[in-house]
């Protein structure tokens, strides 16, 4: 029916439009010119030089590394902590889920600016130490691989938090309570019935926090500095400060594609969430 | 029970976590220092003076806000329909419609910032400041569709139809009956819009220019440079006015729903 | 010359088919008429089509002399109680039901004095400045109902209004209805799947299946005399028996179950009916008794199971290897196991053709 069409095309045209003019067409503009050596030539040679460098593989690596550690550490935190929450009443779950989406909501650059003055030379960690008597010189912590990890983990659990409180939430209360009646202690219940129940809330607070880690910018370019780089902060680094856009442009490739790939794990696994 | 007791020591360590660098910040703004000492001697408030009266900071908020703005009520006008055609119709290539409008959220932020730069700022000539405002409603789009969505879905359509069997036409049914009651979905994804605007990073970081800077970016940049408490006593302000704000909206609208 | 005219329509299409297929039917000004059949038989889906939201692909619309086919929903002036109400979540009672006349660019006062008179109408009076979410779930269905009747609508359409009602609210509702539609003589029509709600409303009962009419009659007629037996199963027909025709006669067909001829005297025979056609007897558990001795239609059964139903019994019996339910009125008197005789009532019989299986 040709009206309805109208009408379609004027409800769902301006956004389609919008993002297919401004956003995928800059996308695959930046995308093809990546393909093009110096001489103005297509090619892949650009990336295949750059991806065998061992500036980027270190670097690749790490932020793998820093996304499984952060998942990792998440899980671990998240799972009692979000256990606890569902077992409160529903008035005092609700003051503290508030509270948890704050981290989410504040700017990452103060939430990180916080880790400078905790691992600071003069911060409070150090201090602590020194008065202590400890040490005697202040303690690098800043600046190395720990303090992206934990300024990562402190912007991400809340997301792993959230996903996982969600989960349980639709476990009935009955469930744990069968199993203890069978004879399982309460350790064993939430292994085999709690866990298992909220493994899609795992998973999609997974992918959340793994893709959010690899493609972090603020935490890694404050705590980690040009020691400690990321695939974020060496696109910055070369877009911004090397010049070398080509190379920017295959990291920022790399990052989607990574990110693409988890995705469609994620598609394969549980497709109703995707 | 054992293991309430447990899971409830990492509740409690989790907020200490969470919550702690908050508390770090507010004290250590309130230092005498140039440099970033914990616990900080002396009291001063020169570097809340300091933020206040700083062009750099000033200009800087003025962009964020303005983009803010603009690229929310873009994302939001752009967005509401779009929901609406995906919740109550079907027709052919809806779900590729879908993946692109909300593609944004699978491209990271930096990725989006520097595209844009290449493309529009630096072949286009186009203003730095145009590139900020169309970067920011590009992300905004997916959160304002995902939640105006959620909160469509909770709404009966045949609330609709006996608005048009009684002799509302279609637009009009709209405005009278569907938007009144999606306020609050509305709301919160206005609130939640502005917060990611506000703060973003990844988007404005390629996009800066001269004169053209947002809040954060120029954070960043301050941080570089200087150590003393400033950034301190700003991240103060800024934690300040969100808690403020998310906590009106959680009493109003029940915020937490649509994070 | 009939009030509202549906004219072969063909449309609503559910995997490529449509669900209604050269559908006619003509209701006259003033009649309460109400669709009955099982859900997926297509009642929604003519509703819909006369309100305005669905459109069908041919055929014709015609209400009191004008072909509406082509006319938008909102503009048609039919009124809709919906199964679920759908009032406005926002508004007061008094707006809910103002809505309509509002749209019409009623003047201020007319409004509020013809709101009035429909909330009175209704029992609601009193109640207009409250939200739904503030009413009982009869006050809202009441709500629908003036607000769909304020406008004076040329027809009323109610899909399944009183169903979300628990038993004795329904029973209220339904008479009130009533009492409406004719101290206000609309035509209604009204769509359900319960069989007893059609019987006790309507002038006339039409019975639908698969998209088609199966019957249309008034309800003496629908509950007496089944066209069809699947309208027959619609009401009350819960009994099936296996046989063969023995012979026929003008005024009756012996039919030969577990070798006992049974004499069937129905209002209406199946077509090409011959002896040795296979064919199922539809009766009801009302119509059937339980005697002693041996006489005219009587099967050799016994009890498996009674339960006590207050004023009469249901038996559940075995006979010729099938189930079948009979109702007795007054106390157990049989036990479960007794050898009994299920006495077949002549014409209380539907014969049903058995498709040939290949």
């Amino acid at each position: 029916m040709d009206r309805k069409a109208r009408v379609l095309g004027a409800l769902v045209g301006p956004s389609t439009l919008f993002l297919t003019l401004f956003f995928l067409l800059p996308l695959v503009f930046v995308l093809l010119e990546s393909f093009r050596t110096s001489g103005g030539a297509f090619s892949i040679s650009p990336y295949i030089t750059f991806l065998r460098s061992p500036r980027f593989l270190v670097v690749y690596g790490r932020t793998l590394k820093f996304g499984i550690l952060v998942t990792g550490l998440s899980a671990l935190v998240a799972y009692p902590a979000s256990y606890a929450l569902v077992r409160m009443s529903k008035g005092r779950r609700s003051v503290l889920m508030s509270i948890v989406i704050l981290p989410l909501m504040t700017s990452p650059v103060a939430r990180t600016y916080a880790w400078i003055v905790i691992l600071g030379r003069f911060g409070m960690i150090n201090q602590l130490l020194r008065g202590l008597g400890l040490i005697e010189q202040p303690a690098k912590l800043l600046y190395t691989q720990g303090a992206v990890i934990v300024g990562l983990a402190q912007l991400f659990l809340p997301l792993m938090v959230l996903s996982l409180v969600s989960a349980m939430e639709n476990i009935p209360r009955d469930a744990e309570e069968a199993a203890l009646s069978l004879g399982a202690n309460r350790l064993t219940a939430f292994f085999r019935v709690i866990v298992p129940l909220s493994a899609d809330g795992f998973i999609m607070g997974s992918i959340l926090v793994f893709t959010g880690s690899i493609t972090a910018y603020v935490t890694p370019a404050i705590l980690g500095g040009s020691g400690v780089l990321t695939l974020a902060t060496l696109m910055q680094q070369e877009a911004m400060v090397l010049m070398n856009w080509t190379n920017a442009t295959i990291i920022a490739v790399v990052m989607v594609v990574t990110t693409l790939v988890f995705y469609l794990i994620l598609r394969r696994v549980r497709p109703e969430m995707a | 029970m054992k293991r309430t007791k447990f899971a409830l020591f990492v509740l409690i360590l989790l907020y200490l976590f969470l919550l702690g660098p908050f508390l770090v910040i507010f004290v250590a703004s309130f230092g005498k220092q140039a440099v970033m000492t914990f616990p900080p001697r002396g009291f001063s408030l020169e570097w809340f003076d300091k933020v206040f009266h700083q062009t750099m900071f000033l200009d800087s908020f003025w962009t964020s806000l303005y983009v803010a703005f603009a690229a929310t009520a873009s994302a939001l006008l752009l967005g509401i329909p779009a929901a609406y055609a995906f919740v109550r119709h079907t027709f052919p290539g809806k779900n590729l419609l879908e993946t692109i409008i909300s593609s944004p959220v699978i491209v990271p932020g930096l990725v989006v910032g520097f595209a844009l730069l290449r493309f529009f700022v630096l072949l286009g000539n186009l203003p730095v400041l145009l590139g900020l405002y169309l970067g920011h409603t590009a992300i905004l789009i997916p959160y304002a569709l995902r939640v105006v969505t959620a909160s469509l879905r909770n709404f009966d359509p045949d609330v609709e139809e006996a608005a048009i069997s009684l002799g509302a036409a279609r637009l009009r049914s709209f405005f009278l009956v569907v938007l009144p009651n999606i306020r609050a979905g509305v709301a919160a994804a206005f609130i939640l819009s502005f917060i990611t605007s506000f703060n973003n990073v990844p988007v404005s970081l390629f996009l800066t220019g001269p004169g053209v800077a947002t809040l954060p970016i120029q954070m960043l940049v301050y941080m570089e440079y200087y150590f003393d408490p400033t950034i301190a006593a700003l991240s103060s302000i800024l934690i300040i006015v969100t808690v403020l704000i998310v906590q009106s909206a959680e009493k109003m609208l029940g915020l937490s729903k649509y994070v | 010359m009939s009030y509202l005219k549906l004219d072969h329509l063909v449309g609503g299409y559910q995997r490529g088919v449509p669900v209604l297929n050269d559908y006619c039917l003509e209701v006259e000004k003033g009649e309460l008429i109400s669709l009955l059949g099982p859900s997926g038989c297509g009642k929604t889906t003519t509703l819909r089509m006369i309100s305005g939201f669905l459109r069908p692909t041919s055929g014709k619309l015609i209400l009191d002399g004008k072909d509406i086919t082509a006319e938008q929903p909102n503009k048609r002036n039919i009124g809709l109680v919906f199964q679920s109400y759908a009032l406005f979540p926002h508004l007061s009672v008094f707006r809910n039901v103002a809505f309509g006349l509002q749209m019409r660019h009623v003047a201020r006062d007319e409004i509020a004095a013809r709101v009035e008179k429909a909330l009175a109408m209704t029992d609601l009076t009193g109640l207009e400045s409250r939200l739904p979410s503030q009413l009982s779930g009869g006050q809202r269905q009441r709500v629908a109902l003036s607000r769909a009747i304020v406008i004076e609508p040329s027809v009323l359409l109610l899909d399944e209004p009183l169903s979300n009602l628990d038993a004795k609210l329904r029973l209220q509702m339904r008479a009130e209805l009533s009492r409406i539609q004719r101290a206000l003589n609309i035509t209604m029509i009204y769509v359900t799947h319960d069989q007893t709600e059609a019987l006790s409303l309507s002038d006339r009962i039409v019975v639908m299946n698969r998209g088609n009419i199966d019957q249309i009659g008034v309800p003496e007629d629908i509950y007496q005399r089944p066209a069809t037996p699947s309208v027959a199963r619609f009401v009350g027909f819960d009994n099936q028996l296996e046989g063969r025709v023995r012979s026929i006669n003008d005024q009756s067909v012996t039919v030969e179950i577990d070798g006992t001829p049974i004499v069937a005297k129905p209002h209406k025979l199946p077509g090409n009916l011959t002896a040795g056609s296979a064919v199922s007897l539809l009766f009801r558990p009302e119509d059937a008794l339980l005697a002693d001795r041996e006489g005219e239609n009587c099967l050799d059964a016994s009890v498996l199971f009674g339960t006590f139903q207050g004023k009469s019994m249901q038996y559940l019996i075995k006979v010729a290897d099938r189930d079948v339910a009979v109702v007795v009125a007054g106390p157990r008197r049989r036990a479960d196991g007794d050898s009994v005789k299920l006495s077949l009532p002549a014409e209380g019989l539907i014969i049903e053709k058995k498709e040939q299986r290949l």
